[in-house]
C-alpha cells in the first residue's frame, strides 16, 4: 500500500470514526430531546388552541357587551319602530361573521329584531338565557347552532335613562365552526403542525378536526377530556403518536363553555426535527470529510516525495532521486534535513572505508616492523657473535704479536691482520649500533603518531 | 368593630342590589318605572322626528338648491331632496314631509296629502319661532315639526314634518300590561297620545277626571316626577308622572272594569 493511500486511509478513519460517533450521539440525544420537546410543545399547542377559542369567544362576548351599550339599542323601547335596529343588526352580522345570528328582545322576551330568519316570525325568544339576561345577568349557553355547535351569549340591554333598568336583551349565536377555522389559522404557523380537533367535554364528541375526524372520534370518547395535564400515547388510524388535551375553563369567559381541544402529533413527525438535524450534521460532516481528504491529498504529496527521498537514502540508494521539494511545501525543511543527512551519511561511509584501509595498513606495517626488528635483532646477534669471534681473533693476534715481540721476531703480517681485524670489528660495531638504533627507533614510535605516518605512507 | 363590619357589608350589599339591573316588566315593577320607561320611549320618538327635521333643514341639499345658478341645476337638486325626504317617510310615524317657501308656496312634498294642517298655518307658526329652532305643534292627531331654513340672513324656507301620534301610541303600548294606561301630554296640557285610546289627541288632558295641573296639585307633585294614588269611582288608582322637555308621561292603573289581561284567562293584571 502506498504512502498516499495509507495517509488517506488514516485520515478517513480519523474523520469517519468521530463523525460516526458524533452522528450517533446527536441522533440519540436529539431524538430524545425532540420527543420530550414535542410532547411539551404539543401540550402547549393544545392549550394555545383552546385559549384561542376561548379568547375568540370572549372577544365576541365583548362585542356584544359593547353593542348593548350603543344608544341605538334604546330603540328597543319603541319596538324598533322605523326598523333601524334590524338594519343595524344586519350590518353587524355582515361585519362580524362569527355571529350566526343576532337577536334583540324586549324586557319581556318578545323579539324586537333578529337576523335569524327562523325567528323572524316568532313572538318571543324561548331561551333560558334570555330570561336570565332580563334579570340583568350575562348568560352563556352551548347548544346546536346553524351548522354545528354554537355558543349563545345573551347580554342585557340597560336603559339609558337610569342605567339600571333592563329594557331588553341582545343575543348572539357564535358558531364554533368559524372559530375553529380561525383557531387553525392561528396555530398552524408551522408545516409540521399537529392535527387538531375541537370536542365537547360532555358528551365526548368531536365537532371539528383538521384531519382524520372519524378516527379521532373514538379516541376522544376514550379519553378524559376534562383534565389531562400530560400528553398520552394514542393510535389514530393506525398511526402511533401523542395526543394532548386542553379543556376550556372559566377564567377567560367566566363560564366554562365545555369544550376541549385535542392536538395529535405522530411519532414520525415528532422525530422529524431530529432526523433533519442529524441529516444536516451528516451532510456537513461529509462535506467536511471531503474537504479534509482534499487537504490530506495535498499534504500527502510532499510526504510522498519525502518518502521517496527517504527510501533513496535508507533503502534504495540506486533509486532515482525525486524532485526536490519546492520552498512552499510544508515539508521542505524536512526534505532539506534529509538531504543533509544523506550527504553526511555518504561522508561517514567514505571515512569508515578509509579508516578500515588505514587500519589494515597499520597492521601490515606492524607485522613488517616486527619482522624487521627480528631480522635486525638476528643480524645484531649475528654481528655480535661475529664481533666476539673477531675480538677473539684480535686478541689471538695480539697475543701472537706480543709473543712474537717477546721473541723478538717481529711479525708484520700480524699487525696488518690485527688492523684489518680491528677495522672489521669497527664495521661490525657500527652495523650493530645501526641495527640497534633502527630496532629501538621502531619500538619507540607511539601507535597514534604512527597511524597518520602509515596512512600517509599507505 | 364587628358592628362596623356588619354595617359596611350591609351597605355594600345594598349598593350591589341597587346596581343590579332590573326590568320594568318584571313582576313587582313599580308604576314609576313604567312611567320612566315610557317617557324614555316617547323621548326617543320625539328625538327621531326632531333629528329628521333637523337633517332636512340643515342639510346641504337645501342650501345647494337655494344657491343653484340655473333652473336645471335646481331641479336636479330638488330631485335629490325629494329622494331624501322619501327615505325618511313612514319612519317613526312621519307621514307627511313638506318644504315650503316663506310665502306659503310648496317646494317639495312627500307623504299623505290630507294629513296635517294647511301650509299657511305651518309657515306662520314656524316663522313665529326663532331661526335655528325646531318647533313642534300639535294639530289634532298630527304632531308637526317645523324648522326654518336660513338663507341670506332670513328664513327662506320652512321644513315641515308631520308625525302621526300613532307612533307615540305604539311606543306606549309596547310591552305595556293591559292593566296599565299611559298618556302623553304636551307642554300645553293637550293629549299627544293615549295608550288606551280613551283620550283624543289634541284635546286637553283629563286624567282621572282631573286636568294635569289639578292632578299635580292633588298628588302634591311639584317636580318633574312623582307618584301617588287618587280615588276614581271609589277605587284607588296609582298614578305616576314623569316630565321631560315640557312633555309629561302619566302612567296609571286602568279602571278595574277594563283591567283584564289578554290571554291570561281574564285574570286581573297586576
Amino acid at each position: 500500500m502506498s504512502l498516499r493511500l495509507r495517509i488517506i486511509a488514516v485520515f478517513t478513519a480519523c474523520i469517519a470514526l468521530p463523525v460516526a460517533a458524533g452522528w450517533a450521539s446527536l441522533w440519540l440525544s436529539a431524538s430524545n430531546a425532540t420527543r420530550t420537546q414535542a410532547a411539551t410543545t404539543l401540550q402547549a399547542d393544545a392549550r394555545a388552541a383552546m385559549r384561542t377559542v376561548e379568547e375568540h369567544l370572549a372577544r365576541n362576548l365583548a362585542h356584544l357587551k359593547a353593542w348593548s351599550t350603543m344608544p341605538m339599542m334604546q330603540e328597543v323601547l319603541i319596538n324598533d319602530d322605523g326598523g333601524e335596529l334590524a338594519q343595524a343588526l344586519a350590518d353587524l352580522a355582515r361585519a362580524y361573521p362569527d355571529f350566526e345570528s343576532l337577536t334583540i328582545t324586549d324586557a319581556r322576551g318578545a323579539i324586537v329584531a333578529t337576523t335569524d330568519r327562523t325567528l323572524a316570525r316568532a313572538a318571543s325568544y324561548e331561551a333560558g338565557g334570555t330570561r336570565a339576561a332580563i334579570s340583568g345577568r350575562t348568560t352563556q349557553e352551548t347548544l346546536p347552532g346553524r351548522h354545528s355547535l354554537a355558543v349563545r351569549f345573551t347580554v342585557p340591554l340597560v336603559a339609558g335613562y337610569d342605567r339600571r333598568t333592563v329594557i331588553g336583551t341582545l343575543t348572539g349565536m357564535v358558531g364554533l365552526s368559524s372559530i375553529f377555522g380561525d383557531m387553525i389559522k392561528a396555530v398552524r404557523a408551522e408545516q409540521a403542525a399537529p392535527g387538531y380537533a375541537l370536542a365537547t367535554k360532555e358528551p365526548r364528541q368531536v365537532l371539528f378536526a383538521t384531519a382524520r375526524a372519524e378516527a379521532m372520534a373514538p379516541v376522544a370518547r376514550s379519553l378524559d377530556l376534562a383534565a389531562r395535564p400530560r400528553p398520552v400515547n394514542v393510535t389514530i388510524a393506525g398511526e402511533a403518536g401523542l395526543a394532548a388535551i386542553a379543556g376550556s375553563g372559566s377564567r377567560i369567559l367566566g363560564q366554562d363553555p365545555g369544550l376541549a381541544v385535542i392536538a395529535f402529533q405522530s411519532r414520525l413527525a415528532m422525530a422529524a426535527p431530529a432526523a433533519s438535524l442529524s441529516d444536516t450534521f451528516l451532510a456537513v460532516s461529509i462535506l467536511a470529510a471531503m474537504a479534509s481528504l482534499c487537504i490530506a491529498w495535498r499534504w500527502a504529496t510532499p510526504l510522498v516525495r519525502l518518502d521517496r527521498e527517504a527510501s533513496a537514502v535508507f533503502k534504495a540508494p540506486r533509486a532515482a532521486p525525486g524532485e526536490p521539494p519546492t520552498p512552499q511545501d510544508s515539508f521542505a525543511p524536512l526534505a532539506r534535513a534529509f538531504a543533509r543527512l544523506k550527504q553526511a551519511r555518504e561522508e561517514r561511509d567514505a571515512l569508515a572505508a578509509r579508516a578500515q584501509e588505514l587500519a589494515l595498513a597499520i597492521a601490515v606495517a606492524r607485522d613488517h616492523a616486527r619482522d624487521s626488528n627480528e631480522r635486525l635483532r638476528q643480524i645484531a646477534g649475528g654481528l655480535t657473535a661475529h664481533m666476539t669471534e673477531v675480538t677473539g681473533l684480535v686478541e689471538l693476534i695480539n697475543r701472537e704479536n706480543i709473543a712474537a715481540a717477546g721473541r723478538r721476531q717481529p711479525q708484520p703480517r700480524l699487525d696488518e691482520l690485527n688492523r684489518a681485524a680491528l677495522d672489521l670489528l669497527e664495521v661490525i660495531r657500527e652495523a650493530v649500533e645501526a641495527v640497534t638504533d633502527e630496532a629501538g627507533e621502531t619500538q619507540s614510535v607511539p601507535p597514534s603518531s604512527r597511524l597518520p605516518h602509515r596512512q600517509q605512507s599507505a | 368593630m364587628r358592628g362596623a363590619v356588619i354595617i359596611l357589608a350591609s351597605a355594600l350589599g345594598a349598593a350591589a342590589v341597587a346596581a343590579t339591573p332590573v326590568s320594568a316588566a318584571a313582576p313587582g315593577a313599580s308604576i314609576e318605572d313604567v312611567a320612566r320607561e315610557k317617557l324614555a320611549a316617547v323621548t326617543l320618538v320625539r328625538s327621531k322626528a326632531r333629528r329628521y327635521t333637523a337633517a332636512i333643514a340643515n342639510g346641504r341639499l337645501l342650501q345647494a338648491y337655494l344657491s343653484a345658478a340655473t333652473t336645471a341645476e335646481a331641479e336636479r337638486v330638488k330631485t335629490r331632496i325629494v329622494s331624501s325626504m322619501k327615505a325618511m317617510q313612514d319612519r317613526h310615524g312621519l307621514t307627511r314631509i313638506r318644504i315650503l317657501w316663506r310665502d306659503g308656496r310648496r317646494l317639495a312634498e312627500t307623504g299623505t296629502p290630507d294629513k296635517g294642517p294647511g301650509q299657511d298655518r305651518i309657515v306662520k307658526d314656524a316663522l313665529a319661532h326663532d331661526p335655528g329652532t325646531i318647533s313642534s305643534t300639535l294639530y289634532g292627531d298630527t304632531l308637526n315639526w317645523a324648522a326654518q331654513v336660513d338663507h341670506g340672513g332670513q328664513g327662506e324656507l320652512v321644513v315641515s314634518v308631520g308625525q302621526d301620534t300613532a307612533a307615540y301610541e305604539r311606543a306606549l303600548l309596547h310591552g305595556l300590561g293591559s292593566a296599565l294606561q299611559v298618556i302623553v301630554v304636551n307642554d300645553k296640557g293637550k293629549v299627544v297620545s293615549d295608550s288606551d285610546g280613551a283620550s283624543t289627541p289634541g284635546k286637553p288632558a283629563m286624567i282621572a277626571g282631573l286636568t294635569l295641573e289639578a292632578l299635580r296639585q292633588n298628588l302634591g307633585i311639584g317636580g318633574p316626577a312623582g307618584a301617588g294614588v287618587v280615588e276614581l269611582d271609589g277605587h284607588p288608582v296609582r298614578i305616576a308622572l314623569q316630565s321631560a322637555d315640557g312633555w309629561t308621561v302619566i302612567a296609571m292603573d286602568k279602571p278595574a272594569a277594563t283591567a283584564r289581561c289578554t290571554g291570561s284567562n281574564d285574570a286581573p293584571c297586576r
